[in-house]
């Protein structure tokens, strides 16, 4: 293979390889890192939600949030975004609007100073749990045929 | 115009015969033969491939992060294999240009998918400034048609400069350094997209990259001399206007180089466009005069100047376009400066007595001149 051809194909496999080892150390890191929870605090009170992903701030000094020894308080992040389903996105807009003192709780790893969120938690469940329960309890109650005002 | 009367009033001129009209005519019925059957080719799989998106788009929350990965990692190593399979088939060319198009789309969406299977929580611009350096060997080794260079050729002037300024603004909070950041960038990101594409090297092994940088790289450098103007409206101080000064000592020294490089006319009258407006960017930083004239004149002088250099080179619609420009900024001053409609009208008919006038005395210097070098 002449250095030409080696040259070009360097230069088509860069994308794929790059984003390949990329993919394969953000799952070591998934998988090997350990977890801290940190709360969450509203990015912006009127939009906490945005479409497909929720924007937040880290809560470092809530009293329940863990941070790592190693790195300093200026250099954690501040903020953070949660990418969710189209529904899930408006639902938990909603949850938001209509709960009063919703606790939500990240838990993230590091990738040096930089925070991935692993998972997120509302007031101590699972967000997708949250977020069923809250969806079940919006159905509107069952009515019997025949009964008046049942619009079956 | 259409061909058809292109072709007409160069039958009429004598410039071609009638046969050779007609025959004209006959290759280019031919040769849009096909336009119809292969347009509705392509929008049926246009049609196609975006029914499969929204497909999987409605049941994407639906799909293991593993199986989203997998799958769009197999496609993109796939086209890769394409791409480089057809590398050297004259026939595969169109082939080859879909696969790279949706090779370097499918890049972006890939990082795209990574940021949110993972909750890396970056910004859009983080995964634009990944996406734009890593397919840039790709895109300058195989990119052949005129549709990938133009987009990659646009992304390069207007991404860089954008990604240089908010890297520095994200970086610093010294007003000094922003404003020499904003300045060089304004220089020489097109200075040096026209200096890639004059490369003799590119030119001849990537003909339409290298136009595309070329032209690109002399509007941006054109568009920025212009809007170096606005700065005459509310700026009184500069931080360093000596790096101004210094800026433009650059740029009259990258003139000289570039020249003697590229000795052809066209190349040095282009040059001349590029340096031109380069020293118009660093005028409102060297004296910077808060005055609605001399933003006026700014914006016209460098019309006039750049509308006679491209007089020199025949290149009529350009002229055309600096005559616009010079006449929609004339009613622009008289609006901004006198507001009523009495003294705009005096003002309008001044400006054109000017024009006219400079128009004159340009014509009469060129016959002195002719005559003395004849």
């Amino acid at each position: 293979m002449t250095r030409t051809r080696i040259l070009y194909l360097a230069a088509l496999l860069l994308p794929l390889l790059f984003l390949g080892l990329q993919c394969a150390y953000l799952f070591y890191v998934r998988t090997t890192a350990p977890v801290y929870s940190v709360v969450l605090k509203a990015y912006d009170p009127r939009d906490y939600v945005y479409g497909r992903f929720m924007q937040y701030r880290y809560d470092w000094d809530h009293a329940e949030s863990q941070k790592p020894a190693n790195i300093e308080k200026h250099d954690l992040p501040e903020t953070g975004r949660f990418y969710l389903p189209e529904h899930a996105a408006l639902d938990l807009q909603d949850m938001l609007r209509e709960q009063e003192k919703t606790k939500f709780v990240a838990y993230v790893s590091f990738m040096g100073k930089k925070a991935i969120i692993r998972d997120l938690h509302v007031d101590g469940k699972k967000w997708q749990d949250a977020w069923t329960e809250w969806r079940n309890r919006q159905a509107p109650p069952p009515c019997a045929a025949g009964t008046p005002g049942c619009a079956h | 115009m259409s061909i058809g009367t292109k072709l007409q009033k160069w039958t009429r001129a004598g410039l071609i015969t009638a046969d050779q009209q007609a025959r004209i005519l006959e290759y280019e019925k031919i040769s849009a033969g096909n336009r119809w059957r292969l347009g509705l080719a392509g929008a049926g799989l246009i049609s196609i491939l975006l029914g499969i998106a929204l497909i999987v788009a409605a049941n994407w929350q639906d799909i293991p992060w593993q199986a989203k990965l997998a799958v769009h990692f197999i496609v993109n190593a796939t086209l890769t294999f394409l791409v480089f399979r057809w590398w050297h088939e004259p026939a595969r060319d169109h082939h080859r240009e879909i696969a790279l198009g949706a090779l370097w789309g499918l890049t972006l969406t890939f990082i795209a998918l990574m940021g949110q299977t993972f909750q890396l929580g970056g910004q859009a611009y983080e995964a634009l400034r990944l996406w734009f350096w890593l397919t840039t060997p790709m895109i300058l080794l195989f990119a052949q048609s005129r549709g990938i260079a133009r987009l990659w050729a646009v992304a390069f002037v207007f991404y860089v400069p954008y990604d240089i300024i908010s890297w520095t603004l994200d970086n610093t909070i010294n007003p000094a350094a922003e404003q020499t950041v904003v300045l060089a960038t304004a220089i020489l990101v097109p200075l040096g997209a026209w200096a890639i594409g004059a490369v003799p090297r590119l030119a001849v092994n990537r003909p339409t990259i290298a136009r595309m940088l070329r032209r690109l790289g002399m509007l941006l450098a054109f568009a920025t001399g212009l809007a170096a103007g606005v700065g005459y409206y509310g700026r009184t101080s500069f931080e360093v206007p000596m790096i101004a000064v210094l800026m433009a000592g650059i740029v009259i020294l990258a003139r000289q180089v570039l020249r003697k490089w590229h000795p052809g006319s066209d190349d040095r009258s282009n040059i001349d466009i590029l340096c031109l407006s380069a020293l118009f960017v660093c005028l409102p930083f060297i004296a910077p005069i808060k005055s609605d004239v001399v933003a006026a004149v700014h914006f016209i002088a460098l019309c006039l100047l750049a509308g006679a250099l491209f007089q020199q080179q025949g290149r009529s619609n350009l002229v055309s376009l600096m005559i616009s420009l010079v006449t929609l900024r004339l009613f622009v001053v008289f609006i901004e400066l006198f507001g009523t409609m009495m003294m705009s009208g005096f003002g309008l008919i001044a400006a054109g007595l000017i024009l006219m006038g400079l128009v004159r005395m340009g014509k009469h210097l060129d016959k002195i001149l002719k005559a003395r070098l004849g």
